[in-house]
């Protein structure tokens, strides 16, 4: 920008410059001197000598030192600045120039900064400063059947930068998405934590300035990363998703294991090869050249669903910062909701109705706020598409664990955790315990174990008007019933049973939704597997299968792909008294019927269909809480995305939509913003017929309803409000399945904490609480806790 | 050892000019600049991914184009004969170590606008 100097530069004498910064500091008021940065030229510049700042020159009159005053020096140029020329024989000031460029904007001219501001310190929320630092394991997921991995890797020539990444993703592993510690390989250095640019301790992590909380497995070598693979090799099922974080350094031919060795992506693959089938496999990278394990990720990976996400391409260098890794550091916040330090973002990446953030959101979210601007971060999944459905929270959701059991009006709860089983009913404001049995307990021939059975969905499977409890285990699958004070186990088989001609095998079959597919009054299960589709429906001491499709069936234009396609939620979506199936995938959506042996398909649109105004796109919407809002006697679905949400019902081949708004819509006193609410039950919480969806945020909690084109919110209350006794906090109350506990057509939620749970109920525009009891209370023998109860 | 000796510093200061010389525009633009105050034999030389034969005396500098980007960068190192003031350049793209500079090394040049954090910390301790 400016001439090059006609001589060489003379340097401006030590004393005469220390004089030149006081009298540039002296000049600063104090709310300047908290706001401006002052740089000194170590050359004494020439009479004559030009600035070029971009479309003026600035022409220094006579012989002179400078001192540049940045009177913005957060924001970018061109902005308020100032030149001080001085008397460079004895530092007086000779005059003073006013700009909107620098001097130093290609870098020619040296400054050297002795000012400049002290940065605040963040802002952090209140509630949720520490999230990323205490266990605060989101709804849903489970501590006893754990079926997620981890590799971390920095290594031996790691950064601190890079381990103080590793060290968020760990804790947002373990504190928000539940993974178990133990299920974390985290290969670090020389099996400590520490790098190469410190010496002695590394102190406390530069998130939250607290001591490190990740346990190092290994120190990061090749025969290490290895071992892991050899390890998870005999642990990893068919049902399971791996992480793989690698963060340190890389060398055109791969991944830096120390100053000598590298990992190859060919090894890579090698490696990845190895694994048996599993579901999903997430791979993030953020070393130089780390796009070039794109290709033998994706070729080599023997999940179902992967995805490749790095900081650059094959052929370019990754940045850094102090801290943390520009774009590693961008994805672990888009997967958390906050930055290392626990604020909370102001514009998080869109989540699903659960709020969880998928995959793909979440490396686009990188991507757009990545502060380094030599990365270009890379993104792949295969099959396509399936990143928008891949999350690292419990996938799919699991089975709902309410239902009534006993047939007396009102709705119970089959609790479980690492002790046992129990029944729990509502009477007065607590509980009874109609049953609990320790795990070792034989109902019928079913020998329960918590640690390995997955409960539910809890649903009236044969009719009777009470509900059975569906069960599955490594061994095979059940149906549990409440008789006589205890389970019994009326219909139990073994992997290997062929009900009809559906082979059962529980490590790779996946069941639910259970709905009443053939409108007999009964409850079926759907099962999916690697193989296609089917629906089991109880017969006695067996199942019959309705129906089975291998994959590549097409139910009429629908194609189905078991390992593309996302199914549920079932409901009666066309009022003919069955259950129908929602179906997605990254072409479009679809609604299944049971049709003889087969499924029909009475409505497919692809995605770019516009349904009344809702413009349909899968890899951002997100489908669910089926319900009937307008009481027609169909069930609509709640449709979200970043724009704002809709309500869809089927309409002939397509769907309309009577309802869509977008962010920033008020319903009621609710501010609709879909990347900060999360979307609960729809159910009736009001018995008027029509369902209502429950709504939460970290300000409070809301329940939406219907009203033509829009919602109302007949009900909204802040955080700290007192619902009876509960107090409310989002921060840490779950609100879990929706029915009605107390009996009659009003529905109640469950909600649990910290300090126990309760059932909440709508009154008027706030909510009571019939029952609320903390824990460590007895239900009749079971033991509230809600650290490992799983309701 | 020349570190304790301040005639020898001064000797290896006089180098400073004809590193800068040898810097591109971009270089003084984007880069940091290292000298390992320290003489080596002749020999074979063996320093990040570069071998080769020096038949003088020589002092190393050391290019980081990309400061603070991860490794590996482009970078590039600088022998130097201080007696003919004779350079020779070598292309690389990682550094010298990966960690602590050892003490014996100093900043030469610092382009404008580099921030401490990007700097390669330098030991203070003789170990």
């Amino acid at each position: 920008m400016s001439t090059s100097l006609p001589n060489r530069p003379r340097p401006i004498e030590p004393g005469v410059a220390e004089i030149i910064k006081r009298e540039a500091l002296a000049s600063l008021t104090p709310q300047q001197t908290a706001s401006t940065k002052l740089s000194i030229s170590p050359q004494v510049f020439p009479q004559g000598h030009t600035f070029n700042l971009v479309d003026t020159k600035l022409v220094v009159r006579q012989n002179a030192a400078m001192v540049f005053v940045d009177h913005m020096p957060q924001a970018n140029w061109g902005h308020p600045c100032s030149y001080r020329f001085y008397n460079p024989a004895n530092g007086t000031l000779l005059y003073q120039e006013d700009a909107i460029f620098p001097p130093n904007l290609g870098g020619e001219t040296r400054l050297e900064i002795f000012h400049q501001p002290i940065l605040k310190p963040p802002v952090l929320h209140p509630v949720l400063a520490d999230l990323v630092s205490q266990p605060r394991v989101l709804p849903a997921t489970s501590q006893a059947l754990e079926q997620r991995y981890a590799i971390l890797w920095t290594s031996q020539i790691s950064d601190l930068r890079h381990v103080e990444d590793l060290e968020f993703l760990w804790r947002a592993l373990v504190n928000i998405y539940g993974f178990s510690a133990a299920n974390i390989y985290v290969l670090c250095y020389n099996g400590a934590i520490g790098a190469v640019d410190v010496s002695g301790s590394v102190g406390n992590w530069a998130g939250n300035n607290t001591p490190y909380q990740m346990k190092v497995h290994a120190s990061a070598t090749t025969a290490n990363l290895q071992s892991v693979f050899d390890d998870l090799k005999t642990k990893i099922k068919p049902k399971d998703l791996l992480l793989i974080h690698t963060n340190n350094h890389g060398s055109t031919t791969g991944l830096c294991v120390d100053n000598s060795s590298v990992i190859t992506p060919t090894q890579f693959g090698t490696m990845l090869s190895g694994l048996p089938t599993y579901r999903s496999l997430v791979v993030t990278m953020e070393q130089c050249f780390s796009g070039a394990f794109q290709t033998p990720v994706l070729n080599k990976s023997t999940a179902v669903n992967t995805v490749f996400a790095s900081a650059v391409s094959a052929d370019k260098s990754s940045d850094g910062a102090a801290h943390f890794d520009p774009w590693a550091l961008a994805w672990i916040e888009a997967i958390t909701g906050t930055n290392a330090a626990g604020t909370v973002l102001s514009s998080p990446p869109p989540h699903n109705l659960d709020g969880l953030v998928s995959m793909k959101a979440a490396c686009d979210w990188a991507k757009a706020n990545d502060t380094g601007s030599d990365d270009n971060p890379q993104y792949a999944d295969q099959p396509a598409g399936c990143g928008a459905s891949i999350f690292l929270g419990v996938e799919p959701p699991l089975p709902t664990q309410v239902g009534d059991v006993n047939k007396d009006g009102c709705a119970e709860i089959v609790v479980t955790s690492p002790w046992g089983i129990g029944v729990l009913e509502q009477v007065g404001n607590t509980m009874s315990g109609l049953m609990l049995a320790p795990n070792g307990t034989r109902f019928g021939g079913w020998l329960f174990n918590s640690a390995d059975n997955l409960v539910g969905p809890v649903a009236d499977y044969d009719g009777d008007g009470a509900a059975e409890a569906f069960i599955s285990s490594p061994w095979g699958i059940g149906v549990l019933k409440f008789a006589g004070g205890t389970l019994t186990c009326p219909m139990l088989q073994p992997n290997g049973t062929r009900f009809g001609g559906w082979l059962l095998n529980t490590a790779d079959n996946t069941f639910g939704p259970a709905a009443d597919y053939d409108g007999d009054g009964k409850m079926e299960i759907l099962v999916t597997s690697p193989w296609g589709i089917g629906i089991l429906k109880l017969n006695g001491a067996t199942m019959d299968c309705l129906m089975l499709q291998p994959n590549g069936t097409r139910f009429g234009g629908w194609l189905l792909e078991t390992s593309a396609n996302v199914l549920g939620p079932a409901a009666d979506y066309n009022g003919d008294g069955k259950a129908e199936i929602l179906i997605t995938s990254p072409w479009g959506i679809g609604i299944l019927e049971l049709s003889g042996t087969t499924m029909a398909c009475p409505m497919l649109q692809p995605n770019g269909t516009r349904f009344g105004g809702w413009l349909l796109d899968t890899s951002n919407n997100n489908l669910g809480r089926a319900g009937d809002y307008n009481g027609d006697g169909k069930a609509e679905l709640l449709i979200s995305s970043p724009w704002g949400i809709g309500i869809l019902e089927l309409s002939g081949s397509t769907m309309a939509c009577p309802m869509l708004q977008p962010n920033g819509t008020r319903f009621g006193g609710w501010l609709l913003e879909t990347s900060q609410n999360i979307f609960g039950p729809a159910a009736d919480y009001d018995g008027d017929g029509k369902v209502e969806v429950f709504i939460s945020s970290a300000w409070g909690i809301g329940i939406l309803k219907l009203a033509g084109s829009t919602m109302s919110a007949p009900m909204m209350q802040p955080n700290g409000t007192r619902f009876g006794g509960w107090l409310l906090n989002t921060a840490d109350n779950h609100f879990l399945t929706a029915a009605s506990y107390e009996g009659g057509p009003v529905s109640e939620i469950l909600v649990s904490s910290p300090w126990g749970i309760g059932i909440l109920r709508q009154w008027g525009n706030t909510m009571i609480a019939p029952m609320m009891q903390p824990n460590g209370t007895r239900f009749g023998g079971w033991l509230l806790n809600t650290a490992d109860n799983q309701f | 050892m020349l570190r304790n000796s301040s005639q020898e510093q001064d000797d290896f200061r006089a180098l400073d000019d004809a590193i800068l010389e040898r810097l591109t525009d971009k270089e003084r633009e984007a880069a940091v600049v290292y000298l390992d105050m320290q003489l080596k034999p002749p020999g074979p030389v063996s320093i990040a991914s570069i071998d080769l034969q020096l038949d003088t005396p020589y002092v190393v500098a050391f290019i980081d184009r990309r400061p603070g980007a991860n490794w590996m960068h482009p970078c590039r190192y600088l022998f130097i004969d201080p007696a003919t003031r004779k350079i020779t350049s070598q292309e690389s793209d990682r550094p010298p170590v990966f960690g602590l500079l050892p003490p014996t090394w100093r900043i030469v040049w610092r382009a404008a606008g580099v921030e401490d954090w990007r700097l390669f910390p330098i030991s203070r301790s003789h170990s």
